[in-house]
């Protein structure tokens, strides 16, 4: 067997190893091929090299965290459009003088300015067309720089995960009626945790946002309780709204959240 | 630790690009030569670095024409500048460490 067949089982065998697709595939192969096309025949390039299905394997890991944290950006992005969207809906439902019992009950002074709200929000829905635009325009720029991307994909996929669930299950309870929208939210949402497992850099991101937001959360409700003990005031989570009930079952966790994070320095 | 393998492999190509854009095959030359063949370089090891460089930021290619076959030349960025001038730094601080546990028990 010549050293030029050798290299050329060794190449095949990296083909059928290597999961990477696309420009990416045909970059790794022709870069390895010049290799050793320059490699004089006597270098013993190939234990250079190593077994092809390692190298491989380490091309496919490097690759499958760039196209998890891409996919990631683009799911949690979606996503986002989808839900701002949906908000945006339920405010003008809201504001044209439908508002849930809750929030009558809750924000009297809200339903006060209802005309002011209304206006607000039909200029936001105006703008929303220029505003997701401008920042689906920005996004596709922003992603052609790799530090960018690494880093900005981490985020918005950390935020889908963690900003998304919670934000849809206290939409559903505020207005379930209005609850088919957010189908298409949710549906980002399970992607986005599914791809996430593709991604050491997003969950890492989710996990410390998540502890983050729920140790704010926990310290808000906590501190909002106490004060409504001293001031003798009905303390929020005693409303009966759906926003008291959601509190009431988030505390626990955020103060397992508060103890986990102190622990493994999250925040 | 601040100088886990990775880093170190990381300092040495990020070095040898800063005297210029080279392809993978004279990044490795460029460390032998320099080292007087001290340190050889693994392909299986530098390709897979060249590339998760590239995603981060610390170096960009491009393809550039040659016979028999194109190839892809690295170049460092200015982020991979300064990363390098962080490894060195790092580098010199470990170095100093075990020069001084060495000479304490030589």
């Amino acid at each position: 067997v010549t050293a030029d067949q050798e290299r050329r089982r060794f190449v095949a065998a990296l083909e059928l190893e290597l999961r990477v697709v696309g420009r990416a595939r045909t970059r790794i192969l022709e870069e390895i091929r010049a290799h050793l096309d320059e490699a004089a025949d006597d270098v013993d390039v190939l234990g250079r090299f190593g077994a092809p299905d390692v190298l491989a394997r380490r091309f496919n890991d490097l690759h499958a965290i760039q196209s998890g944290r891409r996919a990631l950006g683009g799911v949690a992005f979606i996503g986002s459009i989808v839900f701002a969207t949906y908000l945006i809906s339920v405010l003008r439902i809201w504001t044209d003088a439908f508002p849930p019992p809750s929030a009558r009950r809750l924000t009297p002074r809200l339903y006060e300015d209802i005309g002011v709200i209304n206006l607000l929000a039909t200029g936001i829905t105006t703008v929303l067309f220029l505003a997701f635009t401008l920042a689906v325009a920005t996004f596709a720029i922003a992603l052609r720089s790799a530090p960018f991307r690494g880093l900005a994909a981490a985020g918005i996929g950390a935020m889908a995960l963690t900003g998304l669930p919670p934000l849809i299950t206290i939409a559903y309870l505020a207005s379930p009626q209005n609850a088919w929208p957010l189908a298409p939210s949710a549906v980002a949402a399970v992607a986005a945790a599914i791809l996430a497992r593709r991604s050491r850099d997003v969950r890492k991101t989710a996990t410390r946002l998540g502890a983050a937001a729920l140790t704010a959360f926990g310290s808000v409700m906590c501190g909002s309780i106490a004060l409504s003990i001293l001031l003798g005031l009905p303390a929020p989570t005693s409303a009966g709204s759906s926003v008291g009930y959601v509190s009431w079952a988030l505390l626990p966790v955020c103060l397992a959240t508060l103890m986990q994070a102190r622990r493994a320095r999250f925040t | 630790v601040p100088s886990t393998p990775r880093v170190q492999l990381d300092l040495l190509l990020l070095a040898a690009l800063s005297d210029g854009p080279a392809h993978g095959y004279a990044v490795i030359e460029r460390v032998r030569l320099r080292t007087d063949a001290e340190i050889e370089l693994l392909e299986g090891s530098v390709y897979p670095a060249l590339h998760r460089l590239e995603a981060d930021g610390l170096v960009a290619s491009r393809w550039v024409v040659a016979t028999p076959r194109r190839k892809r030349e690295y170049q460092i960025t200015r982020r991979g500048r300064a990363m390098l001038s962080q490894h060195i730094r790092e580098w010199r601080r470990v170095a100093r460490a075990v020069d001084s546990v060495i000479g304490a028990t030589a």
